[in-house]
This record gives C-alpha cells, sequence and structure tokens, in this order.
C-alpha cells in the first residue's frame, strides 16, 4: 500500500510553521508518523495541536499561511490546496472529529453518508457501496449493521456516532488516520469502548494514527509515539510509555507530576511508606501544580515560552528559546530544554516542593 | 446536628419524565460529598433543584441550615440566596463577555445591597490566588483557569457556606487544573465550607470528596458512602458497573 519501506516515516512534518492574522501558532513542529503506528500530539488549548492537525489534512483556517515541510509517502503537501488533497482525502489521509455530528448530515441514513463516501473515492457500483459501508459498520462493532445502516445519525448514541464516523473514516482503506479529540465528548465508559473498536479497526486495516488531545492518559495508554506541544513548539518527544513515565521536560514533568492519583492506583498504595513522594498523598492534600497559565500566542514571552512558569528556568532560558535535541545521540527522545540536563531524577520530583527547595538552593550553571 | 445541606424526597420533572427521582442526601459544614454518576443520570438536575434554579415537584424537601427552600419565594428566598452559591463547568460562558472581572466578581454584592468596592474585588481575587491587577481584564483577556477563579471569586462574594460546584475543572487545562483542585480544597479547610461536587471524573472525585453519592440513569440515588468505603467496595450493582468492577452492558 505504501511506496516507501516500513521504516520510513509515512508522515514527516518538518519545521511546520502556521501563522494566523499575522500570529504564529505553530512555530515549526517537527515529528514523524511511521506505518501503523500511533502518535499522540498532546498540548493543551493554545498549543497548536489541532492547527497542525487541520495543516496536515489540508483543511487550515481561512487565511493561515503554511510554511515547513509535510510529507505523506514522500508527497511534499505542505500548503497544498484541495486540488491535491481532494486525491489524498479518504483514500490516504482520513479524519475523524471530536464532534461526530459536524461530519454527519442529519438528513440522511449513516449507511447511504458511508456509500456516498465509498462512491466519492471508488467507482463500484451503489450495491458494492452499500456492502462495503455495512461491512465498516460491522467493523467498528456496530451489531446489526446492515438494520442499523438504515437508521438517521441521530437515532445513534453518542458511541455509535463516532464509531460511524470511524468507519467511514476507514472505509477506503486510508494509510493515515487524523483524530482530533475523538472521544472528548463521551462518557468514560463509551470512550474505552470507542478506543477499543478504533485500536481494534486501525489493526484490522494497518492504519497509522495521529491522535490529538490534552488527556495525557488517553497519549500514554493509546500511542505508541508521543509529541508534547507547547505554545506552538514541541517541548518532548519520544516513545509515549518513556515521554509520561520518565519526562525529561519541566513542562512534561509538571503535567505528569499534577495528574490526579488515580483512585485505582492510590487505594491501598496510597499510606506504603516507600513510594515516591509524587504517589504518597492522602485525600485533600494539595497536588503539585504548576505556577501560571499558558502563554497567549499574542504575548508569548522572550526565550523559552515556559520559562515563566518553570520552577528550574535560568538567565538562558528567558533570553533564547531553545531548540529540540537528542535527549542521548543514538536515542528516540527529543527534548527543548536549557536545562534538561540538569533535571532531577525522577523529574517529577522538580514540582514536590521539598524537592523543589533544594533545587533552588544549587544555582544555575547554564 | 442540623445539616448544612438536608435534601429528602427531591423530585424533579421534565414534562412526564422523571429526571430526579426522590433522591436524599446531606452535606455538612466542611464537607465535600460529591454526586457521580454518567451524563443524562440527572446530576446537574439536582444541583438547579438545590440552587432553586428548577422547582421541585410537591413533596420535596431542600433544608438550608434547617430552613426550607421549596416553595420560597421572592424576598424570603433572595435573603437565603447569598448562603449558597454556584460555580459552573464552563469557565468563560459564565461570565460576563463585556464587562471587566473585577466588576463581575462583585456584582452578586451589588445585587444583593452590599458593598462593592475595588478593595473588596482585590481582597476576593487574593482569595483565589488571581492577581487584583487583572481587576480590568475582560474574560477573553484570561486563560481558562483564570476565568474559573474569577467564578470561584464570584461565588464567595457574599460569604457562603455551601458552594454548589457542577463540573468546576473539567474544561481547564491540564497545567492549571490542579492549581484549581487546590484552591478549592484549600478553601474549604479556611473557610469551612460545604461543597456538592458533581462530577464524572472518579479520580477527582477520589481526591476530593469525603463521602459520594452515586446516581444511576433514571435519577435514583443508588448508594451513598463515605469515599474510601465506595471505592474499596462498593455494594450497589450500578456503582460496581461505573467503578469498573463488574462487566457493562455495551
Amino acid at each position: 500500500m505504501t511506496h516507501a519501506s516500513s521504516a520510513d516515516p509515512l508522515l514527516a512534518v518538518r519545521g511546520l510553521r502556521v501563522g494566523i492574522d499575522g500570529t504564529e501558532a505553530v512555530r515549526g513542529v517537527s515529528f514523524a508518523v511511521r506505518p501503523g503506528q500511533a502518535t499522540a500530539l498532546v498540548g493543551e488549548s493554545g498549543a497548536g495541536k489541532s492547527l497542525t492537525a487541520r495543516a496536515i489534512l489540508g483543511l487550515p483556517p481561512h487565511g493561515a499561511r503554511i510554511s515547513g515541510s509535510v510529507r505523506l509517502d514522500g508527497e511534499e503537501i505542505a500548503g497544498a490546496g484541495p486540488s491535491v488533497y481532494r486525491r489524498l482525502w479518504g483514500r490516504r489521509i482520513a479524519y475523524v472529529p471530536q464532534d461526530a455530528l459536524a461530519v454527519l448530515s442529519p438528513v440522511h441514513t449513516v449507511g447511504d453518508q458511508l456509500a456516498a463516501a465509498v462512491r466519492s473515492v471508488a467507482r463500484v457500483p451503489r450495491a458494492e457501496a452499500r456492502r462495503r459501508a455495512v461491512a465498516a459498520l460491522d467493523g467498528v462493532g456496530i451489531a446489526d449493521a446492515a438494520r442499523r445502516a438504515r437508521a438517521l445519525p441521530h437515532e445513534f448514541s453518542g458511541g455509535m456516532r463516532q464509531r460511524a464516523v470511524i468507519a467511514m473514516a476507514l472505509v477506503n482503506g486510508p494509510g493515515l488516520i487524523v483524530a482530533d479529540e475523538p472521544t472528548t465528548a463521551l462518557d468514560p465508559r463509551v470512550r474505552d469502548q470507542v478506543l477499543d473498536v478504533l485500536a481494534q479497526a486501525r489493526a484490522a486495516s494497518g492504519a497509522a494514527l495521529l491522535l490529538i488531545t490534552h488527556d495525557l492518559e488517553l497519549a500514554e495508554t493509546r500511542a505508541d509515539e508521543a509529541v508534547v506541544l507547547y505554545a506552538g513548539r514541541v517541548a518532548e518527544s519520544g516513545p509515549a510509555h518513556q515521554v509520561f513515565g520518565d519526562p525529561r521536560s519541566p513542562y512534561t514533568a509538571g503535567l505528569v507530576a499534577s495528574k490526579l492519583p488515580g483512585w485505582r492506583t492510590t487505594g491501598t498504595a496510597r499510606r506504603g511508606q516507600d513510594s515516591l513522594s509524587a504517589t504518597a498523598r492522602t485525600p485533600q492534600a494539595p497536588l503539585p501544580a504548576i505556577a501560571g497559565t499558558p502563554p497567549s500566542p499574542l504575548d508569548l514571552p522572550r526565550g523559552c515560552a515556559f520559562a515563566p512558569r518553570c520552577p528550574l528556568a535560568a538567565q538562558v532560558c528567558r533570553d533564547e528559546e531553545p531548540a529540540p535535541a537528542a535527549t542521548d545521540p543514538a536515542g528516540p527522545r527529543t527534548v527543548a530544554c536549557h536545562r534538561a540536563h540538569q533535571l532531577p531524577m525522577p523529574a517529577v520530583m522538580l514540582y514536590d516542593l521539598q524537592g523543589l527547595q533544594d533545587l533552588q538552593l544549587r544555582e544555575p550553571t547554564g | 446536628m442540623t445539616p448544612l445541606l438536608d435534601v429528602t424526597d427531591l423530585l424533579v420533572r421534565h414534562g412526564d419524565r422523571t429526571v430526579v427521582d426522590r433522591v436524599s442526601f446531606q452535606v455538612d459544614e466542611g464537607e465535600t460529598l460529591a454526586l457521580i454518576g454518567e451524563s443524562g443520570a440527572g446530576k446537574s438536575s439536582t444541583a438547579l433543584a438545590v440552587l432553586g434554579l428548577v422547582g421541585p415537584e410537591p413533596g420535596s424537601s431542600v433544608r438550608f441550615a434547617g430552613q426550607e427552600l421549596t416553595g420560597l419565594k421572592g424576598r424570603r428566598l433572595r435573603a437565603l440566596r447569598p448562603r449558597f452559591q454556584p460555580v459552573f463547568q464552563d469557565p468563560y460562558g459564565s461570565l460576563d463577555p463585556r464587562a471587566p472581572i473585577g466588576r463581575t466578581i462583585t456584582e452578586p454584592l451589588r445585587v444583593h445591597g452590599r458593598p462593592a468596592g475595588a478593595a473588596r474585588a482585590a481582597e476576593l481575587m487574593e482569595l483565589v490566588g488571581l492577581d487584583p491587577a487583572y481587576a480590568d481584564r475582560l474574560p477573553h483577556e484570561l486563560s481558562g483557569g483564570q476565568c474559573q477563579r474569577a467564578g470561584i471569586a464570584r461565588a464567595l462574594a457574599l460569604d457562603p457556606r455551601l458552594l454548589v460546584l457542577d463540573e468546576p475543572v473539567s474544561a481547564l487545562d491540564p497545567s492549571v487544573r490542579s492549581g484549581v483542585v487546590n484552591l478549592l480544597t484549600g478553601l474549604q479547610k479556611r473557610l469551612g465550607l460545604g461543597y456538592l461536587f458533581i462530577s464524572h471524573d472518579l479520580d477527582l472525585v477520589h481526591h476530593v470528596a469525603h463521602r459520594v453519592a452515586v446516581m444511576a440513569p433514571g435519577g435514583r440515588l443508588v448508594e451513598t458512602a463515605p469515599t474510601h468505603e465506595l471505592f474499596a467496595s462498593p455494594r450497589d450493582p450500578y456503582t460496581k458497573q461505573l467503578l469498573g468492577w463488574a462487566p457493562s452492558r455495551p
């Protein structure tokens, strides 16, 4: 299916910049998605994750300026128009939005819409399009798919609608699915079911996934690779379990440290004597927290955008924006931080009050 | 001791549909009672009924510090309103987009004819960790976390005893969420506030609540228990299902 070998990335983004109204909201983002793999693009509102996704999908907001490189299967598509993307949409790159109702027409049956998606890229008879549509619904776990295909979107539950949208994204066998917060609007239980379905359907079709999310847990449990964005730049990237298990940027470390202790894991372990301070919390005890708030793209600080909130910030951080660099020469991880080599181990200690006091005694050498 | 909030047989109907089905619970001073359940279970309708924003059916009782609220109208309800205040989910949507936040925060004081000067605004802003210099800013000039802090400051303006918090941090970015959670738990300790805390985030509820009430679809409370007990040994089949102890229906 892909032209390149499996070692080459399916999607390679290099130095992507997206500007709107004279403001640069995505400021030089680089990452890759390998065939069949799931990469999570993690960030808060305003970090530029949705804009990055929309630039890759060829659906940027009106008036956006896109520069840098986006290669899909080796083909340069950064900033390309609909004439190029029309060839790619559905067949090679497909989109799963947060709100299923944003892409499903309320007045056509789910089956008709899926069949239309099939016929939009393949010249097949209606009956064959219909057969593929029903098979796609069946493939995302919709029971009695032939009958359910005759229902209108509003007759589906939220979880079923999201399954239908996943079926529509997969129906033409794209190599890459871009899903923007696909389960944010769903209850936790339904969310897990929909994510399981997405994983199974991807395993069956071999499609890669670019998962846009603000949810660390989702990124950690559902992605192979993670790219953490802050203020339009990559703060840190690498294998998801490493990025969140042992963060190497102060921002990611802060996100991990301030995560609520899970009720499943803290029920008994909480009172353990030897557990890390980060997990040894009692109910209602103050959580480690990152000071301040994310900067507005209109009002970025000089130097590292995280410096005003960073417990480790030194003068160099306030003067120069750090570039992403490999944490070790052969390794798969990058971090953009002047003081990454001075982070405590584990880095979440940075947000532990005692750990922080110890650290501030040491004057920065950078 | 009289509970701060005592809800008995609360029944709320929308047309001929029962959304809250004869629910009873209490919240004490300094206590957080969490109300959990899936979307559509009736959690927010319960909150609105407690706030007097939707009318419950006859036979329902909502007592605040021993005083019956249902059936109260006009001046007599208004006299009690300052004692229980809401904090909403949407940090932007719950603030007037055209009013500087200092003004929004002290608006309840003006409504109730109390002094609402800049000094009181600054005091409230400091209480919730907002720089008083932001008093002149409009909501769109602030982040989500700052807006939610402003919403909490407004709720505190009238020195309430009870806050009704409906998903107060679920719309916030992860890097500011724990700061607002700390603010809420700290304010409770400092001011002895009672919280009716509505959320579907089990980790959050486990962290903040003293007791948990579980609402099943149809608006029935199936179980109320101290937090550690509920999470360690849920009794009701629906609670077990909600906590993932029992397989759920797809």
